[in-house]
This record gives C-alpha cells, sequence and structure tokens, in this order.
C-alpha cells in the first residue's frame, strides 16, 4: 500500500509543485494550507510522513509537533519540517520535538526533497 | 586608515556618523566623564590650598554633588550600552525576517526550475504557468529590495521626491484597470466614485502610483469575498480627499494603533504573517506627507476598513 505523505504548506505554487514530484514517486499525496486543517487531517487520516513548514496561518508548526507529541496515535508519525526559517532557536527547537529533518526550502530541490522522505520512510 | 583614525577621534562627528545623539553617545558620555572627574580634582586641590579652614559639611556636600552627577552620567553610559546591544538584537532579527522573505521566492523559483528540469518534455500549458510563478517571484524580491532601499533612504533622510503636476482621478482609473482581472476572478467589484473633472495634484506621480497601489492590493488581499471596493475621490476646497473602502474583517483595535508604524508586522512575521515586511503603510504615510498631505484610516472589525489620504490641489 502506498504511504501517506501530508504536505502542509501555505505558498499553493510551492504545495503543489511539491505534491507533482513526491506523486510521481508512487505516495499518496495530500496537502493542507494552513496549520488548523493540517492538524485536524493529522488526527483523522495519521499519514506516515509530515511535511511541515513552520510559519503557517491559523497554527504553528511548532504548536502542530508540540501537540502531536502529546497523543500516542500521534507522536510516532515522522516529520520533515520544511521552512526558510533558520535561526539557532528554531533549528532547536524542532530538533528537540523529535524530527527527522530540517531542511531549509530555498536550499533543497523538490527531487532532493523527495529522497529525503523516501530516506526517511526507509530507516 | 588616516581618515577612519581621525574620525574615531572626533567625537561629535563619530556620533553624528552613528545616528545617535550626543547624551546618548557613549563616545561622548565617556569624554565627559574623564572631564568632570579631572575638573573635580583640580577644584579639589585649589579648594583645598585656598581655603585652609572650609567647613567640613561644605566637603561634604561638594563631594556628595559630584557623586551624585558621576552615578547619573554613569547611568546614561549604561543605558546607551544597552541601546547598542538592543541595536545589535534588532539587526540580527531584521535579518532573519529579511532572509526569509527573500527566501520564500527565492525557494519557488529554484523549485520551479528543478521541476522544468527534470522533465523531458514540458506541456506547453505547464511551462508557461511555471514562468509566470517565476516572474512573480522576480517582481515580489524586487519589491522587497526596493521598500528596503526606501526604508534605508528615509532613515538616512536621502529619500527625495519628484513632483510634477497630474491628474489623480487619472492615475487612479489606471490602476484600477490594472487591477480589474485579479478582482474579477476573486468576484470582487471596484466602485469608483470620481469626479469627471480632473482632480490636479503636484507630486510624485511614480510614489503617489506606489501608495495606491498598495492601497487597492490590501482591499483585495483583505475583502471577505464576493465583495464591493468603493474608491472615491473628493474636492476639499484646498485638498483633495482620495479614499477606498473594502469589506474585509477589518482592523482589531489593538493593532490599529499601530498599522502605519515601520515594521509594524515584523515581531509577528516570523509567527503568523506569511508575506510581506509590514513596511508598505508607513512607506504610504512617509510618501504623503512629505509631499504636503494627510493620511489616515477607519476600521470597524468584521466590517471593513476605509484608507484614505489628501494631497494639496493645483491649477493646470
Amino acid at each position: 500500500m502506498a504511504k501517506k505523505i501530508l504536505i502542509i504548506e501555505d505558498d499553493a505554487s510551492l504545495a503543489e509543485n511539491l505534491e507533482k514530484t513526491i506523486k510521481a514517486a508512487g505516495f499518496e499525496v495530500y496537502v493542507c494550507h494552513d496549520g488548523e486543517t493540517g492538524f485536524k487531517f493529522i488526527q483523522e487520516k495519521i499519514p506516515d510522513l509530515i511535511l511541515l513548514d513552520l510559519v503557517l496561518p491559523k497554527k504553528h508548526g511548532f504548536k502542530i509537533m508540540e501537540e502531536m507529541a502529546k497523543s500516542p496515535e500521534l507522536k510516532n508519525i515522522q516529520v520533515i519540517v520544511l521552512t526558510n526559517l533558520e535561526s539557532p532557536n528554531d533549528i532547536e527547537q524542532a530538533s528537540s520535538l523529535g524530527i527527522k529533518a530540517y531542511l531549509v526550502k530555498a536550499n533543497y530541490t523538490p527531487s532532493e526533497i523527495l529522497k529525503k522522505v523516501q530516506e526517511a520512510l526507509q530507516g | 586608515m588616516e581618515k577612519e583614525h581621525s574620525s574615531s577621534l572626533n567625537v561629535v562627528e563619530r556620533c553624528r556618523e552613528l545616528h545617535v545623539p550626543l547624551w546618548q553617545c557613549p563616545h561622548f558620555l565617556f569624554i565627559m566623564m574623564g572631564v568632570i572627574i579631572s575638573l573635580s580634582i583640580i577644584t579639589t586641590h585649589l579648594v583645598a590650598t585656598s581655603y585652609a579652614d572650609v567647613e567640613p559639611e561644605t566637603v561634604v556636600s561638594i563631594i556628595s554633588a559630584l557623586t551624585i552627577f558621576l552615578f547619573v552620567l554613569g547611568n546614561a553610559i549604561v543605558k546607551a550600552f544597552e541601546k547598542v546591544t538592543e541595536a545589535s538584537h534588532l539587526k540580527s532579527e531584521f535579518i532573519a525576517i529579511i532572509s526569509h522573505e527573500l527566501r520564500n521566492p527565492l525557494a519557488s523559483i529554484k523549485w520551479r526550475i528543478d521541476t522544468l528540469f527534470e522533465k523531458d518534455q514540458v506541456p506547453a500549458d505547464e511551462y508557461t504557468s511555471s514562468l509566470r510563478i517565476i516572474n512573480n517571484s522576480n517582481e515580489k524580491m524586487i519589491g522587497l529590495i526596493n521598500d528596503l532601499l526606501d526604508i534605508n533612504r528615509i532613515e538616512d533622510r536621502r529619500f527625495s521626491l519628484s513632483p510634477a503636476i497630474f491628474s489623480l482621478n487619472e492615475l487612479t482609473e489606471e490602476i484600477i484597470k490594472s487591477f480589474e482581472p485579479i478582482a474579477a476572478a476573486s468576484n470582487l467589484k471596484f466602485l469608483v466614485l470620481t469626479p469627471k473633472t480632473p482632480n490636479w495634484v503636484k507630486a510624485d506621480k511614480t510614489r503617489i502610483k506606489s501608495v495606491i497601489t498598495r492601497f487597492v492590493d490590501n482591499a483585495v488581499r483583505y475583502s471577505t469575498l464576493p465583495g464591493e471596493i468603493t474608491l472615491t475621490l473628493e474636492d476639499l476646497g484646498g485638498y483633495v480627499r482620495w479614499s477606498i473602502t473594502d469589506q474585509g474583517a477589518g482592523i482589531p483595535m489593538d493593532e490599529a494603533r499601530n498599522i502605519f508604524s515601520n515594521f509594524f508586522r515584523a515581531s509577528n512575521i516570523l509567527r503568523y504573517q506569511t508575506e510581506g515586511l509590514g513596511v508598505g503603510l508607513y512607506l504610504s504615510k512617509y510618501i504623503i506627507e512629505a509631499s504636503g498631505g494627510t493620511v489616515g484610516f477607519r476600521t470597524l472589525e468584521g466590517h471593513g476598513s476605509t484608507f484614505y489620504f489628501s494631497l494639496p490641489k493645483t491649477t493646470v
């Protein structure tokens, strides 16, 4: 069965671009454009991996991760943070919340991100 | 090198270069402290030698007065250094905001190009839509850099305007025309209430155009759909008043107070605001006021906002 990937990204064009690349590799891909609908989706559908932006309308990416950590069913979902923030504080906070990778959007291409997704799901 | 050396000795010049007033400039305060300590030593010596039988109370009050004065000065120095630390903190925060805002369009461009490269054959419509996104991202970055340079010019007092006479009606209609496709696509209607006779003003047309564009863009961006945006031009005797009313969400009272300040969104931007630097209204206010006008807004949360500006009228 194809693994479920959720992209939470408010920039519609970036989300669409990434969605196409990951879908083409045989994954089942879903997209949410704000933190609140993203978190609702996580609770209902329990994806295998989340590509999570941090600066999001309605609910910040860290808030989503904090709430996931509190729930036994959600805390084991793999998370790859995909953001354009790069302050030491953000990286530290993300690591403390147990992520698979912290990727700066402007430094990775969709195909490189796909590779990270595949690695995370294998390892 | 020599110039650098001489300017570091010329304290007043140095403080001016650093854009700090003298009483907040550590360089100046230290010299003042040195001068006062030296003067008090000399005065003490003179008093001691000239008046052998000086009262102990007088000595105590002189020393107390000097101590208080030095304490106040010392405090000012500490404050000045705190300011320096704060400035450095603001600078790193500022760099974080700018890099975040620049990286968004940069990522957009990079991803599109990568996707185009990855494919052997790209369908024509995908090619066009990718180019459009790349172009928009590019424009966003150009706008960002221009805003930053303008802010910098304002702070260095180098911001200049080149006034010329033009018709505010004509400019408004021209801008509205460029917004019509976006408005139509998002179910918004423009209602333009301008008089038939042109309202002439003398101002920097390019700058006023940027102000109007920002106001219209904000109205479109924050409108609840479907909706109506009303633009009005009124003749108020010596002034022409331009205003735009949207039916959007309005602005909460506690935020409304700061809406024209520089980098107002800056503190929220890294958390919730996902686009823009929060300098647009600040720049607009500056431009209108520098052109001899005034700017303001009314808002009712849940019912929309009206932004307006007035400019002095002129005749051809």
